[in-house]
């Protein structure tokens, strides 16, 4: 295949959940305070078997192939670039936020200050410079992975043909074909949490207790 | 993994192999002590290794480390060496002949030979006798080791399970476990959730363990850590260490601000009071008789002027009263202040922190962005070191001849105004004797480069292509002056890597040991701690691993002071993932990140007191301290005992509103979010009229986690 | 929360103003004894659907501090907010078109009439398909919500209709049929809201916990207040009931029967639009 079609694959086994991903990120991306184009969220986990784990699971804009933001946006101002990815063209988005309510993710947000949404990039800056996202180059235990999945070459092409099963994306019943990919997304999502969500640090979901 | 708190990590839900085993903090002794147990008990332990009473019996054995579980301990109490290892002359064997040649002579202890039978000195037996009991020379005697076994066995392993909140079949499941892989098993511990009143129990058990099963330099097993060529040393280019004209000057009889490695009946104060007729005196603050220097305890010195009053206090990138559990209190800020307590104080920081706020003196410095430093990992078994360098150009104040203001500078500009030899022109030696002027930082550290550059084997030198695309061809002129022009592009190519490695063979031997085996001795029983008498009781802590109760500065129990039923919660303290210790609460995005900590509590415990996730909670001391902070309520901490991470709950540092010269700067709340833990102090020290931290008998570190406590909702 | 009460409005006003349009070209009168009373209606329909869209732009913050991006407004055809737009604006055409030509002392074109009403339709139409292809919001279901902005904006239509006809004076009298659509709406109202809650509380998959969350907003949470006294007690039971009283008392009944009937209607029909954009979860936490 000669087109691109870039995507991200995170394996959960080694996500230590240190954050150093959010933090690159808000150097490289400079989001508004309170807002993040990654995070890790991360939270205890117990799993069938009675142990008790801290599972993290770190998110961003999931450049689906199927993008209901794109398809909603009414102006054109989000689509999808050449490489396959989710983009926005400030210079067209009106602030309807109709992209916010589409997106399963909820990974967009409104800038305040400029009146439009904004969301990841997939650094699109440094990748067509020929460099990786931020969040992956700063991985401390490589398990962030990036590269053309059109690619059967490319390192994450590999690991993906590798993982096989284990790899999925998030909410893959919504449709969105997501790709951004996860080994070890089902072993995480099936453990019963058992305190509250953090985003980061702060609490996005407080924990209601066994239910 | 054992520990009070789960922490982000390896223990995930995908990870396989790794379990989070919930202990209750300051009980590590008793976990190593059943671990011990078992080993002993179902004889999984490697008694090879442990009867090395020599490095070179070790070493001809085929293992890198040695113990003293051998050695005859004098266990007549009538004996003068009560208590001592027993040593040649107390066993009537001859010694070879002094080394003439020597600065100090070797001590020769006695063990069985477990090859006669007979007492023999440890440094001739290739085993001894892990068990005899008995008399040598008409002394009474018995090995370390069987008492061990003894102090190990003071407890069931039920009683440990209770003690430590680890079911019985874990603590079997993990005793077997570890008994069965040979010497290719290790034990890590240190820090945070393992400092408390007896986190002495955490490294003595640790070693143990470590030894018991012949792991020390042992590929697979206990590999030395941080190695690395010399550097800040007399290295392969430049002598960094040694001081031509150095002033002859001893500490050995100083005494150290913070009271430790001093026995209380050894100082000149004991002597005096005794000498002036008082009988058992007792000191205002705890002595230490084995302790290293210890920040914590010189800052309570200071706020006591005691042993003697501290004139000048410099620090440099520390907050000790922030860092210090029950240090940042009224009572001492009050003295910190004080001139008449403490007349000079001079800080050296980036930031205005809790110390720093109450200084007389703050001289700027540059972040680790700005600055240089050689760190070896010391996590890592390999060989080599990291290099940090100036990557970008200091905030700091430039000064005439283009240095900026940081610590070394001012260190540099003191000395040279002192006239210290070691300073300025003609200060560092290189390998020919040369010597090279010491005026700025990179006159220093360029050098430890080139140290490292040349170290082993010098590496290439950097190609003028890759130093251009690194930008390192735009360097300062005052980089390059500090090595020679044959040196500068090899430091360019160290600098470009950010360091140097060696492959992880470099020190794996090939008969799977550490290459550069040293004696390492493993102490089973503690003769140093044997001998420890405490201050106020004259009681004596176990020479061999055992577990210890909670413990005041008398060695009286918690628990015999206030109510275990009152106040049945223990805590502990851990890292924090979105600041360091006392730093970076200033930073935006980490408090956007993570807005402030918890109080991390068990769902069950919560369960029982009302407690819902989010709630405001408060923990207090018996003696009425206070922690207040938002419940964090999940199955990721152990059940009784709560857990903080440090590095929120700030006073200063620009959480509050300064005045200068009657214009008023607003601080930022947001700083101050989050909570600390707020430690009782001493109630026996204060019965002495002293203001002291609860604190490790052994080592006199901070009795970070732990403690008593109730808690309520706020 | 990515929408709040402001859109809330707007899904109302255009609803509401589409179908105050629809009732107007049909239920009132074609002669000029009805035509001041129309002319009412269709202002009405008018000013609605305008101050809706006009929020709804003042809403869009990107589009006011840069009002030139508005002109990519139907840059992406696919997009049901582009529709909305178009509908929106030849509506608005048409309403006013019709309006300037009451003014005018002319009837409007049968022709028009119908054209706007058929785009008034689509208005009222694209306030549920708006949120129902927004996945985010299982609450916000695209096989039920359209059919219940639909009926609630008729229902509203309806109500804003016969307050504006009273207030410019009656005229000649109402088609037989529309006493029917005030007893049919709100049953049919009702019947499309059980639909809703059905269809929502079936949701399975990764919507499922924000669906039952949502439902549980709207029935005994956050939104239970104005969901049943608003939605249903104001909006459904209380006009359903002076209806009914109103028909069987005839000229008898007293003339704020249908005032506080109509009143009641719209009350309702704006709580029901706040109630489920506010009651919403979304998916992601």
């Amino acid at each position: 295949m000669s087109e691109k079609r870039l995507g991200m694959l995170i394996d959960l086994g080694v996500c230590i959940g240190c954050n150093a991903c959010t933090v690159a990120c808000k150097q490289e991306n400079e989001p508004p305070l309170t807002k993040f184009n990654t995070w890790v969220e991360s939270w205890d986990a117990e799993t069938e078997d009675g142990r008790v784990t801290r599972a993290n699971l770190p998110k961003l804009c999931n450049h689906c192939e199927n993008p209901a933001c794109v398809s909603v946006c009414p102006t054109g101002a989000s689509y999808q670039a050449e490489d396959g990815t989710v983009q926005i063209d400030q210079d067209k988005c009106i602030g309807c936020k109709y992209c916010m309510a589409a997106c399963p993710y909820g990974v967009r947000y409104m800038v305040e200050e400029s009146g439009d949404v904004s969301k990841c990039t997939f650094c699109h800056h440094r990748t067509t410079e020929g460099l990786l996202p931020a969040c992956v180059s700063t991985c401390v235990t490589t398990s962030r992975m990036f590269g053309d999945l059109n690619d059967p070459d490319s390192d994450i092409s590999k690991k993906l043909a590798e993982a096989g099963d284990k790899a999925k994306g998030l909410m893959e019943d919504l449709g969105m074909e997501p790709r951004v990919y996860y080994i070890g997304l089902d072993e995480t999502l099936a453990a019963k949490p058992v305190s509250a969500v953090h985003k980061g640090g702060n609490v996005i979901a407080p924990y209601e207790g066994r239910q | 993994m054992l520990d009070p708190t789960l922490a982000n990590g390896v223990v995930t839900p995908t990870a396989e192999g790794i379990n989070w085993v919930p202990i209750k903090p300051a009980t590590n002794g008793a976990f190593y002590s059943a671990i011990a147990q078992i080993l002993i008990r179902d004889n999984t332990f490697d008694a090879d290794a442990m009867a090395f009473p020599s490095h070179e019996a070790a070493l001809a054995g085929g293992y890198g480390g040695h113990t003293n579980a051998t050695y005859l301990v004098i266990t007549d109490e009538s004996h003068p060496n009560y208590r001592k290892l027993m040593r040649a002359a107390d066993a009537g064997l001859e010694v070879p002949p002094a080394d003439p040649e020597a600065t100090t002579q070797p001590t020769y202890y006695v063990v069985i030979d477990a090859a006669t039978g007979e007492p023999a000195l440890h440094t001739t037996a290739a085993k001894g006798d892990l068990f005899f009991e008995g008399e040598v020379n008409g002394v009474k005697v018995r090995t370390g080791f069987s008492m061990l076994r003894d102090s190990v066995n003071e407890r069931t392993i039920d009683e440990y399970a209770e003690i430590t909140g680890i079911p019985a079949s874990e603590i079997e499941r993990m005793g077997k476990e570890f008994g069965s892989h040979g010497h290719k098993v290790s034990v890590q511990a240190a820090a945070a959730s393992t400092a408390s009143v007896v986190g002495f129990d955490t490294p003595a058990g640790r070693e143990l363990l470590k030894a018991m099963m012949g792991t020390n330099q042992m590929t697979g097993g206990s590999f030395p850590a941080g190695q690395a060529p010399v550097t800040e040393g007399k290295g392969a280019c430049y002598d960094l260490t040694t001081i031509a004209g150095k002033p002859d000057v001893s500490n050995k009889n100083a005494v150290m601000i913070s009271r430790g490695s001093k026995a209380w009946e050894k100082t000149d104060e004991y002597k005096s009071r005794v000498a002036a007729g008082e009988k058992d005196p007792k000191p205002m603050l705890p002595w230490y008789t084995n302790a290293p220097q210890s920040d914590a305890q010189a800052i309570m010195s200071i706020v006591n002027k005691y042993p003697y009053q501290c004139k000048i206090l410099m620090t440099w990138m520390c907050n000790v009263i922030q860092a210090t559990p029950g240090a940042m209190r009224d009572e001492v800020i009050e003295k910190l202040k004080d001139t008449s307590v403490l007349p000079l104080h001079i800080v050296c920081d980036i930031v205005v922190g809790e110390m720093a706020q109450y200084a007389d003196y703050i001289v700027p410095d540059v972040t680790q962005y700005e600055s240089f430093g050689l760190p070896t990992v010391s996590m890592i078994g390999g060989f080599g070191t990291t290099v940090r360098w100036e990557a970008k150009t200091p905030e700091t104040t430039k000064l005439a001849d283009d240095r900026y203001v940081c610590w070394e500078t001012f260190l540099i500009d003191v000395a040279k105004a002192c006239e210290l030899p070691g300073w300025g022109e003609n200060a560092i030696p290189d390998v020919n004797g040369t010597m090279h002027p010491f005026n700025d930082s990179y006159d220093y550290y360029l050098k430890a480069v080139a140290n490292l550059a040349y170290a082993v084997e010098p590496v290439e030198d950097i190609t003028a292509d890759e130093a251009h695309i690194q930008g390192l061809d735009e360097l300062p002129k005052n980089w390059k002056k500090a090595v020679t022009d044959e040196e500068w592009p090899k430091v360019l190519k160290v600098l470009s890597r950010g360091g140097r490695y060696w492959g992880m063979d470099y020190k794996r031997g090939a008969d799977g040991r550490f290459k550069g085996l040293k004696a390492k001795e493993a102490y089973v029983y503690n003769e140093k701690r044997a001998l420890m008498t405490n201050p106020y009781s004259g009681k004596r802590l176990s020479p061999t691993l055992n577990y210890n109760e909670q413990m005041f500065a008398d060695l009286s129990l918690m628990t015999d002071h206030y109510s275990a039923d009152e106040y049945p919660f223990l805590c502990s303290e851990h890292k924090p993932k979105f600041r360091s210790v006392t730093m970076l609460a200033n930073s935006p995005i980490m408090r956007d990140i993570a807005a402030h900590n918890y109080i991390e509590m068990n769902e069950e415990d919560a369960a029982e007191l009302g407690i819902k996730d989010g709630d405001m909670v408060r923990a207090i001391t018996p003696r009425g301290d206070v922690t207040e902070g938002e419940a964090m309520v999940r199955a990721g901490q152990v059940k009784g005992a709560f857990a903080v991470a440090f590095g929120y709950g700030h006073i200063n540092y620009g959480a509050q509103d300064v005045e200068i010269d009657g214009k008023v700067t607003k601080g930022d709340p947001a700083i101050a979010a989050g909570t600390r833990i707020h430690m009782m102090v001493d109630p026996v020290v204060a019965e002495h009229g002293g203001l002291g931290i609860i604190a490790d008998n052994d080592a006199s570190s901070p009795g970070r986690c732990g403690g008593m406590f109730k808690i309520e909702k706020a | 929360m990515v929408w709040d009460g402001i859109v809330a409005i707007d899904l109302f006003l255009a609803g509401m103003g589409a179908w105050t349009f629809i009732f107007a070209a049909f239920a009132c009168g074609r002669d000029d004894a009805a035509r001041k009373a129309k002319l009412a209606a269709v202002a009405v329909a008018v000013v609605a659907v305008g101050l809706g869209a006009l929020i709804l732009a003042v809403d869009a913050r990107g589009g006011m501090m840069h009002p030139l991006r508005f002109v990519h407004l139907i840059g992406n055809l696919g997009s049901v907010m582009a529709w909305g737009v178009i509908f929106i604006s030849l509506f608005l055409v048409g309403a006013i078109v019709c309006a300037g030509m009451m003014l005018a002392k002319k009837q409007p074109p049968r022709a028009l009439e119908i054209v706007t009403a058929v785009l008034g339709l689509g208005v009222s139409l694209y306030t549920g398909v708006l949120l129902g292809t927004a996945p985010a919001f299982p609450l916000w279901s695209l096989t039920a919500l359209p059919i219940a902005f639909l009926v609630s904006a008729a229902y509203t239509g309806y109500a804003a209709w016969g307050l504006a006809t009273r207030v410019a004076g009656g005229g000649s009298a109402a088609p037989s049929w529309v006493s029917r659509a005030a007893l049919v709406l709100p049953v049919a109202e009702a019947a499309a809201l059980i639909l809703l809650l059905a269809v929502v509380s079936g949701t399975s998959g990764s919507g499922a916990a924000a669906a039952a969350a949502s439902v549980a907003n709207l029935v005994s949470g956050s939104q239970a207040v104005v969901f049943w006294g608003g939605v249903v007690a104001v909006g459904l039971v209380a006009p359903l009931a002076l209806a009914v009283l109103r028909q069987r008392q005839g000229d008898k009944a007293p003339a704020w029967y249908g005032l506080a009937e109509w009143v009641c209607i719209l009350v309702g029909g704006f709580a029901f639009r706040y109630a489920v954009v506010m009651a919403a979860v979304p998916i992601f936490l």
